[in-house]
């Protein structure tokens, strides 16, 4: 059984917990509070993360930290051919991906962070990188769309790389970043929204049910 | 700067449990720097360009602007032994400290905010309820609030039609009383105290003070928690930020006979900080 | 930049079924949606219970609903046709939202802030090509004299520019090539968004006079 140690309001835990549900595969939470007590900073979770940072699983002793690391490792083991890629091109777009949800985790995150009084930044900087990287992700997802396409990959099951970027997407306006310029991320929203098993959290709300015909 | 009424008035700034002891901290109150530090033995001490007066009441620092006229507000039910009582969140939004608390009167939000929670469909009727506004305590109450939760609270198994009492004893703090799951002659309390950053921003306390003999405090933190970060997008998604108090501004129902009176003491009271005054 | 002007605020293909397209025009927020039957809603982006933005609620089909309270608004007429915390009750009538006049034509959908202008007169035909619209953190005045100067890249066509003035601050172009070429469509719309995408860095950069 994998126990996964997260925070009910941080956005990379929210990544990993929307695997885990739609993968369902079983786990049992351990709630470490970021803020404000700063629960990762005690020794007992510095025992388990020496970097002291969410979200971590222990999958009988098998332990990984980290939101892309663990996408990866859940996808690759339960899930090779649909959420996590297995050919050559399609490999390096999801790590292309992963690694852009990083980025906004620094820039996005950091901005929901700081206005969330949990932590400090430098707050025009990060807004600036977030705009680069929204509009970047906006404009890709846009000609997905004239392609027929609805994931950040081109294939026809969403990936490990939507649910690395969506927590940060759907959260942005926390950070006082508004969705509204990104008309094209907006509708991908709505689109992981419908996923089967898919989970809210708080800032986050359900979209319509989709139009039956 | 803000209305007399608001200067004079004790605010949170912080809550002790979640205060280094012996640093310096920083928080801004009504547009205004300060800096605070919480000392061993109950003791705290903050200051503007000056001395402020200083308040550590119910597990958090209180502070004020100017000279409080009152004494802060008073909640018997802190003081006793058995009950769990902690600071559930700190969070930070994006909207005026009147909206905030009248958010937290309002419980037909229930199942569309906190579905599964504190509310679900169809299970979406406001019964009727009683308000009062009473000039001898200065505060608004709202009695036999009713509504039917699927998980009332940590200590909750299932379902279960709960009542409610809404206080609100100081323009920014309102405490709820909500029945029991453990005891059925006693009541849960939960408090929250606003402190208004800004005309605009707040960061909202949220002190627990329960009867729940079995979920540890990480279990309480997360549901209140979770709760509060599912208001926290509404809030700011509401337009305008600062409170209409013109009861014609926007389209009240029965349902909201609590944010009518909130809002009609507000102004009685001369409120211009965080509202739209009425013309 | 009048109100009583039509200006594009959405492409057609930005309205999906029960979706929200959430747009801004001359300072006014609105929330667009495509009813299931395909009419087209423009309505000013708030909730007239508490003024929590409809652009955050569901498109249910033939209602949108509030996330807030659940309230329910009629497409055509934005009148609110459900308080559920009053479920036996019918809603007031006067409780009908502002609405904005529509005119979907050549691949974009208009408004106007002011009701009732005069019918849209453009030259363009039905189906035209129609480019990813670019938003620009610059007013429409930096971005027009820039756009008169727009160098097609390639020897492709000319496309047809229309600035909406989101506000005081930014605005958004939205281009369309009237009768794009057979082929190569899709490569088209990428010569045009790179070359439009370098305009806006240099609108961004220009100090508004």
């Amino acid at each position: 059984m994998i126990t996964f140690y997260e925070d009910a309001l941080c956005e990379n835990c929210y990544a990993v917990r929307l695997l885990l549900h739609m993968l369902a595969v079983p786990y049992t939470s351990h709630f470490i509070e970021l803020y404000p007590s700063r629960a990762n900073l005690q020794p007992r979770f510095r025992a388990i993360n020496p970097l002291a940072e969410l979200p971590v699983i222990d999958d009988d002793g098998v332990i990984i930290a980290g939101a892309a690391p663990i996408l990866v490792y859940l996808a690759a083991k339960h899930a090779p051919g649909t959420w996590y890629a297995t050919d050559t091109p399609a490999l390096a777009q999801v790590t292309h991906f992963l690694t852009l949800a990083e980025r906004l985790s620094a820039t996005v995150g950091a901005a929901r962070r700081h206005e969330s009084g949990f932590a400090p930044t430098d707050l025009p900087a990060a807004h600036t990188g977030a705009t680069r990287l929204l509009r970047g992700l906006d404009a890709h997802l846009w000609f997905a769309e004239q392609q027929g396409n609805a994931w950040l990959l081109p294939t026809p099951h969403p990936t490990i790389a939507d649910l690395a970027c969506f927590p940060h997407v759907i959260l942005c306006e926390e950070g006082g970043i508004s969705r509204q310029p990104y008309p094209a991320l907006r509708r991908w929203c709505d689109r992981v929204k419908r996923l089967p098993n898919f989970l809210v959290m708080p800032g986050v709300f359900l979209t319509a049910p989709p139009k039956t015909e | 700067m803000p209305d007399p009424t608001t200067a004079n008035l004790w605010h949170p700034i912080a809550a002790c449990a979640d205060t280094p002891v012996g640093t310096p901290q920083r928080t801004t109150l009504l547009d205004t720097p300060i800096t605070y530090t919480l000392h061993g033995e109950g003791h705290a001490t903050a200051a503007s360009s000056s001395m402020l007066p200083v308040l550590i009441r119910y597990g958090y620092i209180w502070t004020s602007l100017g000279t409080p006229t009152a004494d802060l507000f008073d909640i018997p039910e802190y003081a006793e032994p058995d009950r769990r009582r902690f600071n559930a969140a700190s969070v930070s939004v994006h909207v005026s400290a009147p909206r905030a608390v009248e958010n937290f009167l309002d419980m037909s939000h229930f199942p569309f905010v906190h579905t599964g929670i504190l509310g679900a469909e169809p299970h979406t009727e406001v019964k009727e309820y009683d308000v009062e506004t009473s000039a001898e305590r200065d505060e608004v109450l709202a009695t036999r609030c009713r509504f039917f939760q699927p998980q009332p609270s940590t200590a909750a198994d299932q379902g279960a039609e709960v009542e409610y009492v809404y206080r609100v004893p100081h323009p920014n703090c309102a405490i709820l009383y909500k029945s029991s799951v453990i005891d059925e002659t006693r009541r849960d309390v939960i408090g929250i105290f606003v402190q208004p950053v800004s005309q605009e921003r707040v960061r909202a306390h949220m002190l627990v003070c329960v009867l729940d003999d079995r979920s540890d405090d990480e279990t309480i933190k997360r549901f209140q928690q979770t709760v509060f970060g599912q208001d926290k997008p509404i809030l700011e998604n509401q337009f305008p930020k600062r409170l209409p108090l013109d009861p014609r501004a926007e389209s009240p129902v029965r349902a909201d006979r609590v944010s009518i009176a909130y809002r009609r003491w507000l102004s009685a009271k001369g409120i211009t900080y965080g509202v739209i005054p009425a013309a | 930049m009048s109100a009583h002007a039509w200006h594009p605020i959405a492409a057609a293909r930005d309205l999906p079924p029960r979706h929200v397209f959430h747009a801004k025009l001359l300072g006014q927020e609105l929330a667009v949606w495509r009813a299931d039957d395909g009419f087209i809603n423009v309505w000013e982006n708030r909730c007239l219970h508490r003024g929590v933005r409809l652009s955050i609620g569901l498109n249910e089909g033939q209602e949108l609903k509030c996330q807030y309270h659940g309230w329910r608004y009629a497409s055509r007429t934005a009148g609110c046709t459900y308080i559920p915390a009053h479920p036996e009750g019918a809603p007031a009538r006067r409780i009908a939202n502002r609405i904005f006049p529509v005119i979907e034509r050549h691949g974009l959908i208009w408004s106007a802030l002011e009701t009732s202008p005069d019918d849209l007169q453009t030259s363009l035909p039905p189906d035209p090509l129609v480019l990813r619209e670019i938003a620009i953190d610059a007013p429409a005045a930096i971005v027009e004299p820039l756009l008169a100067a727009y160098d097609p890249p390639g020897h492709g066509p000319r496309p047809i520019f229309f600035i909406q003035p989101t506000d005081s601050e930014s605005c958004v172009i939205r281009g369309v090539v009237p009768e794009p070429p057979p082929t190569g469509a899709l490569a088209l719309l990428r010569l045009h968004d790179a070359a439009l995408c370098a305009l806006r860095d240099v609108a961004e950069q220009r100090p508004a006079a």
